[in-house]
């Protein structure tokens, strides 16, 4: 919303403030100023105009003059010390006194003083066109000769009057009642504590249905998103141009004059907020106004010549015949008024903000008018702002007004009562005050107030859409108030056995792992490509969104672990040195049926270049090193990992037989995938090294599970006896299940014996030589261990050989 | 007598720290000590001696057996020793350069993320999750968001399809499934599972349907703080908000409310706030977020009597913090990961 500081002044007296002030009040309204801009001379004191008497050459400077110049007819003239060349004596010039301050170029300010040229005083500034910030003209002074306004010793600023400042307001959707000059005269009176002045309304109308004499014969109301419609009929109007006064007004906010009655039809938009509609009465067939909505696919031309294909959420204003505008949003081509009009229809209505919003958006028809109605528009406004324009067309394109002004339907909404208490003011804010201050605050604005005591009944006008509530009302205090002057407190803090969320928790505790290994933490989007997406996962055609913005982001992440493939490509392009990178957050995976879980996840690339130059090479990363991290991340999320029983891991994104799997979601809550990645996938993404990656999934109650402080269990203090047996087994059997296996004969072994086993730990795997071929000897060494005693030797050797002779029986021992 | 033994000694002495391995320690012990040393050999002439010098001759001799015995526990431990540091290898140019890489360092999203849930932390604030997936009920309507309103347009907000079906996203109807576009959702998921008082911070992603620039980006973060009890007052918001400004910029940083507008709070205000420290930025006031003193509608969708509850709010960008506070001049700097701009922040 644009509103010209010149238009502002005819309803609240600015006069006394600065640009400045009025700028920096607007914002602590609650109306944010995007840009303020002064066309003409901004106000400038101590500059007046003057006239040259004399010029003498500078003594000491072949280019300076030093003049004598009348500056006040009552005083002597002043000397100025001049380099201009385009003045004669006798010539009125503008003249910066001491203490004027210019606009200088830079945006900032150029001092005036009585200051030494070559030894020459000079009392002040004889001016250029852009040293006034009048436009870019400086080949030399601004000469007014001949001008009839500018008078010896006048201030400048009274020769060059059409000045004025232009302040752009952002509105937030709640303040439909400041999309005018009232509107926003209104909110700068309320804190400048100002009178305001409404303009003086002359037509004083009856209302009916249908008018005897008037130019319609029926208005039919057939929707109910329009509740209220006026028209006032003008007889006689002369087309023509409109007055220099409102031309300039229109133009100060960005409007073209088109002919005297569209013009005020404009001005009153800008004026009072409501939008309006001329009609050539000779256009409107049948003479008849109908509010319906639109048919299917029912055809309109707007005034801008475009054409639309309406569906019935569209509301028409429509004559016997045809649509002759789409209701709040824009007029028809038909029905405009021409040079030809002589009979005008004008049209005030109030129309249902929803439906004029939704209609507007769908066709992407913005207009004043539209932004108006769909922020809902004052209805006692609607009829003030009808008889507004009467009397301006009659003013300036003659007719008569027909005494009878078309009503029908109804207000929706009016001025109501609210009532409120002091104590339920102070209750909210925090501070005292006394009901004088609130009474004064909701006054300021317009409302009628009535104090009973401390208890207040507050009657908010009908302009105010969003004041509603005592809430409402306690909002209206502050911004009067002034929010700045709410009293600074200290923070209050009270006892709470709440926790952290545990997903919040372990993400700060794995970061911090993952960092400490030496890993860079990334953030990617989470919105991703769904072709890529299906490239590499099952489902996912349940995870696009259905209105993305781009092809590139429109679905959802599945896996964290392809965009760390990316980052390694940015760095490796780059040519960064790096380990790798990890990243935490939510991914997204659906079922067969479509049935999408939401999952916290986390992942690693470990990608350390493997010829990066160094002065001592370090063993590379290798699978295992992908599987001590995992297993880390599954330790801090709470999780045993020693039992988790690994299968291999085939899909597009990782290298067979180099990747491993466990878990799923669904089953136990989470799902673990690692091991090196495709490496013709990394090839695809410029990627020339070998790259390890691992990533947990996980619903994120598991993050939940580990609860309470850990239990201590007691140790033994006495030596272990340690066995070791040496089998060999055929290549493709897992060491996972040979381990298992040991271990569950060892503890059923010792069964009875008075100590336990205390651990099983493959240490050796061999193939070669003495070893059958297909096969290969694990070494596994058992630890037995007694809480009470030291084992002897006799008893170890019991329970070790019934071991040896249980996993004799499935496979060949070596001793 | 005396003579052999300080010979002997003497040769102790001056043999086993030159020793070189363990085998010469042992036949030099063996030598003096063993079974056909030479002090072995003076104890057995002891008994033909005359019995008054019997005692004398002994205690000398062992005298001399306590001296030689540590000479040779040391010799030992010395050959040890210089085994063991042979392990150490030759001994390096303490100058040279590191060969691994250095420690990983935390995102500056999540490092500004931990600096404000820290400052409100010790005010007594804990952190709460949702999910990003959310429904348009949680998001909008029990914000106090109407249908109609702009933000819940399609221009917007990203939504899912029609038949989606998100078995951890509870619906509270049949409305539709969305990425929030704010985290202020969290306060409801956690208001109806938690009632009040409440005293939160939520974390997180936020999703609007930007085009990817300078200043915007498809995904965001935000922070959620929601405080709800019995007598909590606009005074307290503003305390909250002083508080977290001085603490992120210093005691010198200014804080300012003006009025504006929210669905879910009232009354509603833009937080501007002013520090000496901010670059070009500095002794500016600088529009930072939304704020307000959540609105009686919101109370009662989740079932609290705002007649007896009352609580602020406010939703705070972590981009544009970290932005202000580190001086980033690009969020897509955020997103793209090179290490050159992640290692700047390490917080180490």
């Amino acid at each position: 919303m644009k509103a010209s500081l010149k238009w502002l002044n005819k309803y609240v007296d600015l006069s006394d403030l600065s640009v400045d002030e009025i700028a920096q009040a607007l914002p602590m309204l609650g109306l944010e100023v995007e840009s303020v801009e002064t066309v003409g001379l901004k106000e400038l004191e101590n500059v007046v105009v003057g006239q040259i008497l004399s010029r003498q050459q500078h003594p000491n400077a072949d280019k300076l003059g030093v003049c004598m110049v009348k500056v006040d007819p009552d005083k002597d003239p002043i000397q100025i010390v001049c380099g201009a060349k385009n003045y004669k004596v006798g010539d009125i010039v503008p003249v910066a006194l001491d203490g004027a301050k210019l606009p200088a170029p830079d945006g900032g300010v150029f001092e005036i003083k009585v200051s030494q040229l070559r030894g020459v005083t000079s009392n002040g500034m004889m001016c250029s066109a852009r040293e006034l910030g009048l436009g870019a003209d400086h080949s030399g002074l601004l000469i007014l000769t001949g001008n009839p306004a500018a008078k010896v010793g006048m201030r400048i600023n009274d020769v060059f009057t059409d000045s004025d400042t232009v302040f752009e307001i952002e509105l937030t959707a709640n303040r439909g009642d400041c999309l005018s000059h009232i509107g926003i005269a209104r909110e700068l009176a309320a804190r400048f504590n100002k009178k305001l002045k409404l303009p003086e309304l002359k037509y004083e109308p009856k209302y009916a249905p249908t008018p005897e004499g008037g130019l319609l014969k029926s208005v039919e109301l057939q929707t109910k998103n329009c509740p209220m419609y006026t028209a006032v009929s003008i007889k006689g109007v002369k087309i023509g141009k409109s007055p220099d006064w409102m031309i300039r007004d229109l133009e100060s906010v960005g409007l073209r004059s088109i002919n005297n009655v569209v013009d005020v039809t404009n001005y009153v938009l800008m004026e009072y907020g409501q939008p309006l509609h001329a009609f050539d009465a000779a256009k409107i067939k049948g003479a008849k106004i109908i509010v319906r909505q639109a048919r299917q696919d029912e055809p309109m031309q707007t005034l801008d010549g475009k054409k639309y294909i309406l569906s019935p959420e569209a509301t028409l204003i429509c004559d016997a015949e045809n649509a002759t505008a789409i209701a709040g949003v824009m007029g028809g081509l038909d029905s405009e008024v021409t040079e030809s009009t002589t009979d005008v229809v004008l049209e005030s209505a109030y129309f249902n903000p929803g439906n004029v919003r939704s209609t507007s958006r769908k066709y992407a028809i913005n207009t004043d008018s539209s932004y108006r109605f769909a922020r809902d528009v004052d209805p006692n406004g609607t009829l003030a702002a009808s008889r507004r324009a009467a009397d301006l067309i009659a003013e300036l394109a003659g007719g008569t007004i027909e005494p009878v002004t078309c009503l029908v339907g109804q207000k929706p909404r009016d001025d109501r009562k609210i009532q409120i208490s002091l104590r339920y003011i102070i209750d909210r804010i925090g501070f005292e005050i006394k009901a004088e201050d609130a009474a004064d605050a909701f006054r300021r604005l317009g409302f009628g107030v009535e104090c009973d005591g401390e208890n207040m009944s507050v009657l908010v006008p009908s302009f105010r859409s969003d004041v509603d509530r005592p809430i409402d009302l306690v909002e209206e205090f502050v911004r009067i108030w002034g929010s700045d002057n709410i009293p600074d407190t200290l923070m209050t803090t009270t006892e709470s056995f709440r926790q952290d969320d545990p997903l919040f928790t372990y993400a700060n505790k794995v970061s911090n792992y993952l960092a400490a290994i030496g890993l860079n933490e990334c953030q990617n989007y989470t919105l991703k490509d769904s072709q890529r997406n299906a490239s590499l996962y099952e489902n996912s055609e349940f995870l696009k969104l259905s209105n993305p913005l781009t092809s590139d982001q429109d679905s959802l992440r599945m896996s964290l672990l392809d965009g760390l493939i990316d980052v390694v490509a940015t760095n490796i392009s780059a040519a960064n040195s790096f380990k790798g990178f990890f990243e935490n957050g939510k991914i997204f995976k659906a079922d067969k049926n479509g049935e999408i879980l939401e999952l916290a996840s986390t992942a690693f690339v470990i990608a350390a270049d493997p010829d990066a130059r160094a002065w001592q090479k370090r063993p590379q990363p290798d699978f295992f090193e992908a599987k001590r991290v995992v297993f880390d991340m599954l330790g801090i999320l709470g999780v045993d990992a020693s039992r988790l029983n690994f299968q291999k891991l085939e899909g597009p994104f990782w290298q067979d037989g180099f990747a491993a799997a466990c878990g799923s979601e669904k089953r136990e809550g989470f799902c673990i995938n690692f091991g090196a990645v495709n490496v013709g996938l990394l090839r695809g993404a410029g990627i020339e090294r070998i790259v390890y990656a691992g990533e947990i999934t996980f619903k994120p109650e598991v993050a939940a599970r580990k609860k309470g402080a850990q239990k201590f269990s007691a140790f033994s203090s006495f030596p272990p006896a340690i066995r070791d047996i040496c089998l060999i087994a055929k290549n493709q059997e897992r060491a996972f299940d040979v381990i298992s296996e040991v271990s569950k004969v060892a503890r059923q072994k010792v069964k009875g014996t008075g100590f336990d086993v205390e651990s099983v730990e493959l240490f050796d795997v061999y193939c070669g030589k003495g070893i059958d071929e297909g096969c290969k000897s694990m070494s596994i060494s058992l630890s037995f261990r007694s809480m009470d005693r030291t084992l002897q030797a006799e008893e170890v050797n019991k329970a070790f050989d019934a071991i040896c002779a249980e996993i004799g029986k499935k496979h060949k021992l070596r001793m | 007598m005396e003579n052999k033994i300080n010979d002997i000694l003497a040769k102790a002495k001056s043999l086993l720290p030159n020793a070189k391995t363990k085998g010469e320690v042992a036949a030099i012990s063996a030598d003096i000590t063993g079974p056909n040393g030479s002090l072995t050999a003076l104890m057995k002439i002891i008994p033909t001696l005359e019995k008054s010098q019997r005692p004398a001759a002994g205690k000398m001799i062992n005298m001399a057996k306590s001296q030689i015995e540590p000479l040779i526990t040391q010799a030992y431990a010395r050959i040890e020793n210089e085994q063991m540091a042979q392990a150490l290898g030759e001994s390096p140019d303490i100058t040279l350069p590191n060969i691994d890489a250095p420690m990983g360092t935390l995102h500056p999203l999540t490092l500004t993320i931990r600096k404000i849930c820290d400052i409100f932390k010790k005010a007594g604030f804990t952190v709460a999750e949702a999910t990003d997936l959310e429904t348009e009920w949680f998001c909008f309507d029990a914000l106090n968001t109407p249908a109609d309103h702009p933000a819940r347009d399609a221009q917007d907000t990203l939504f899912m399809p029609r038949q989606t079906v998100a078995a951890n996203v509870t619906k509270h109807a049949d409305e539709l499934y969305l990425l929030r576009s704010h985290t202020s959702s969290v306060q409801i998921r956690a208001m109806l599972k938690e009632g009040a008082p409440i005293k939160i911070l939520a974390p997180g992603r936020a999703f609007r349907r930007d085009t990817v620039d300078a200043t915007h980006s498809a995904n965001f973060h935000q922070i959620e703080c929601l405080y709800i009890d019995k007598d909590v007052r606009l005074t307290d918001l503003k305390a909250a908000l002083v508080y977290l400004f001085k603490s992120l910029f210093g005691e010198s940083a200014k804080t300012r409310l003006r009025p504006s507008f929210f669905p879910f709070t009232e009354p509603s205000f833009e937080v501007d706030f002013m520090s000496a420290n901010l670059g070009k930025l500095s002794n500016k006031w600088i529009e930072i977020m939304g704020c307000g003193m959540v609105d009686p509608n919101v109370l009662k969708n989740v079932g609290l009597d705002p007649d007896v509850y009352s609580g602020y709010a406010f939703g705070l960008g972590v981009e544009r913090v970290a932005m202000l506070v580190h001086s980033i001049d690009d969020i897509r700097h955020f997103y793209t990961n090179d290490v050159r701009f992640l290692r700047q922040f390490s917080g180490r």
